[in-house]
């Protein structure tokens, strides 16, 4: 069970959060002058990349805010935890303890 | 008591309170601190359920959870209790009126509804040692003295791990075993330590966070005394601990070898007969042969010949003494026959173990081919055959955490590669077989725990002296003679016998601690 830091209430149990997927997905400025395909991809096309990503968690049953966090998608670790509004860090600059990474692993 | 109670030894039994209990309806006497697999052993009855397909008869294998053998069905042991099944003998202690029964592989749910109370624990830690062994009560005490809220728990009732299987050794000028009750009995006093005992750790998960299991079967049986437990008192108890630092110290488990017939009752592990000696004061038999590929099993030569208990011969698969086997061999005058392995047992009418089949390895490691003229069999008799195939570090807890393991020749198993972030694998369970090696890296990863987690402290790293110590020096002085008998009279000793063999794994392993 992962151990989360909520930015409002410091680390709790994963089992207190809910997930709330990409973040950083902005509605689009004008909808109506999307393409059906440029519509579908805005609801529907989102990233999955082995390694950082970042994404919005819910502490629903503590502050029940929402909040970003960077999570490192092969090993779970979490590297960034920020709030609403504020800037996500600059993924690029971020790093991963190797240590997370054991060679081979099925995840 | 019984023949095969030695006068002296025993330190976890009380041989001034005596214990009644039965297995299968035979009575028996045991001492107050005894298993039901050693007062078994003290009485001289090895045998245990038969074998589940094919009724083979088997015997106590080994003193601990790693038993596969001796599996009991145990009946209530007070009010409101239910009977348990698949319990290990090794582990089960016994109790004024216990009533057992043995089984063959298949336990039996009890119908009745069970009374007693189970609950669960949250726990948040600084560090959290798993195993209560020299390596990680070394590492506790290095993490808990700066402060750091410190758990170590252990899954037997007493702290010690493979301490209470050996004798000689001693930490810091102390006798091994009495500086691991003090070094536990001083914590206890500081108020963010805590010491589980019977708590097994059955699942390591993401951030450090473990589930284990607390047996406090005992304390219940201790406080009905024959009547009801107390009310609100559980009988297991799940502890979920979310640690900072997770500390490894798991130890080793013994391997068998693989011969033919190997399961007759009077095969038992090296380590395990060396156990029921020390713990228990119990030889597990009177006519003794070992059969090891390893330097381990001459402490046991040294300490069944101290015991006085008969040695026909050790059976090792190197081709040549080391140099700890032939001070051993030199000292007790037991016979060493080397370059050779067991072939086959025979047993009496009861299955249990009568005599041993010794055949000599040829270059590649496999028995000499007897057809064909070259005689290579010797039939030795013995109630006993303590067998050594090296150990295999406990990994389970690193791996679950996609912790990576790899083969090493020089232990001849699989070892950690590396940690897991924010955790150390430190003692036998990280391959480290010395009683020195583990008290270092045990202290070391404590200190380094305590700094991580805010509570620096200097570090101390306890010393260990005693005869393992003393034979690991005369190995590297090469002062020992190194001399080995060739197995077959009148076979000469043909060169390719000094070929390695490693289909049998043979490694010289430290004395493990």
């Amino acid at each position: 069970m992962l151990l989360i830091e909520c930015p409002n209430c410091g680390p709790r149990d994963e089992t207190e959060f809910h997930y709330g997927g990409q973040a950083h997905v902005p509605y689009p400025d004008d909808p109506y002058a999307l393409s059906d395909r440029e519509w579908a991809e805005y609801l529907f096309y989102r990233g999955n990349p082995k390694g950082l990503f970042a994404e919005r968690w819910n502490h629903s049953v503590g502050c029940r805010k929402w909040f970003n966090a960077i999570r490192d998608t092969a090993s779970y670790e979490f590297t960034a935890v920020y709030r609403m509004g504020e800037p996500a860090p600059d993924i690029s600059e971020l790093t991963v303890s190797p240590a997370q990474h054991p060679e081979g692993g099925s995840r | 008591m019984s023949a095969f109670r030695v006068p002296q030894g025993g330190r976890g039994i009380n041989r001034s309170r005596e214990i009644t209990f039965s297995v299968d309806g035979e009575s028996y006497r045991g001492f107050a601190g005894d298993t039901v697999a050693s007062a078994l052993l003290a009485a001289g009855r090895i045998a245990c359920g038969d074998s589940l397909y094919l009724g083979r008869p088997r015997g106590v294998m080994t003193a601990g959870v790693e038993e596969p053998n001796a599996l009991l069905r145990v009946q209530p042991r007070f009010t409101g209790d239910i009977s348990e099944s698949m319990l290990p003998a090794t582990t089960v202690d016994i109790t004024e009126g216990l009533e057992a029964s043995t089984l063959s592989g298949l336990g039996v749910l009890d119908p009745q509804s069970d009374q007693v109370r189970y609950e669960h624990k949250h726990l948040h830690a600084d560090v959290l040692v798993i195993g209560a062994g020299p390596a990680g009560v070394a590492a506790a005490r290095e993490a808990a003295k700066g402060g750091a809220r410190t758990i170590l728990m252990d899954e037997r009732s007493v702290p010690g791990g493979s301490l209470l299987g050996s004798s000689g050794e001693q930490i810091d000028g102390l006798d091994a075993l009495d500086w691991v009750n003090a070094s536990i009995e001083r914590l206890a006093g500081s108020e963010e330590f805590t010491y589980l005992p019977r708590t097994t750790a059955m699942g390591s998960y993401d951030s450090n966070f473990v589930t284990a299991v607390e047996d406090r079967t005992q304390a219940l049986i201790a406080a009905a005394d024959g009547g009801a437990a107390p009310a609100g008192q559980p009988r297991q108890r799940i502890w979920h601990v979310r640690a900072k630092r997770l500390l490894l110290a798991t130890g080793a488990h013994e391997r068998p070898i693989v011969f033919a017939n190997n399961d007759r009752p009077g095969i038992m592990l090296a380590g395990a007969v060396r156990h029921y000696l020390h713990r228990y004061g119990v030889a597990a038999g009177s006519h003794a042969v070992v059969a090891t590929t390893n330097d381990s099993a001459y402490a046991l030569v040294d300490e069944l010949h101290a015991a006085g208990i008969q040695i026909a011969a050790v059976v090792d698969s190197r081709v040549e003494a080391s140099a700890q086997a032939q001070v051993t061999l030199d000292r007790t005058g037991v016979r060493g026959i080397f370059g050779a392995a067991i072939g086959d047992t025979s047993g009496g009418a009861d299955g249990a173990l009568s005599a041993v089949t010794v055949v000599r390895l040829d270059a590649s490691g496999l028995p000499v081919d007897t057809e064909h003229g070259a005689t290579g069999c010797e039939t030795i008799g013995a109630d006993l055959l303590a067998v050594s195939g090296g150990f295999s570090p406990v990994v389970q807890l690193h791996t679950q955490r996609q912790g990576r393991v790899v083969w090493s020749d020089e232990i001849a198993g699989f070892r950690p590669v590396a940690p897991v972030a924010e955790q150390a694998v430190v003692g036998a369970g990280n391959g480290d077989y010395s009683l020195a090696s583990a008290l270092r890296g045990g202290a070391e990863a404590g200190h380094q725990a305590a700094h991580a987690t805010g509570y620096a402290a200097p570090l101390i790293v306890p010393e260990a002296s005693g005869k393992a110590t003393q034979a690991a020096r005369c190995a590297r002085s090469g002062s020992c003679r190194v001399r080995a008998e060739r197995l077959v009279n009148g076979v000469s000793t043909s060169s390719t016998c000094n070929a390695t063999r490693p289909s049998l794994m043979s490694t010289a392993l430290p004395v493990r601690g």
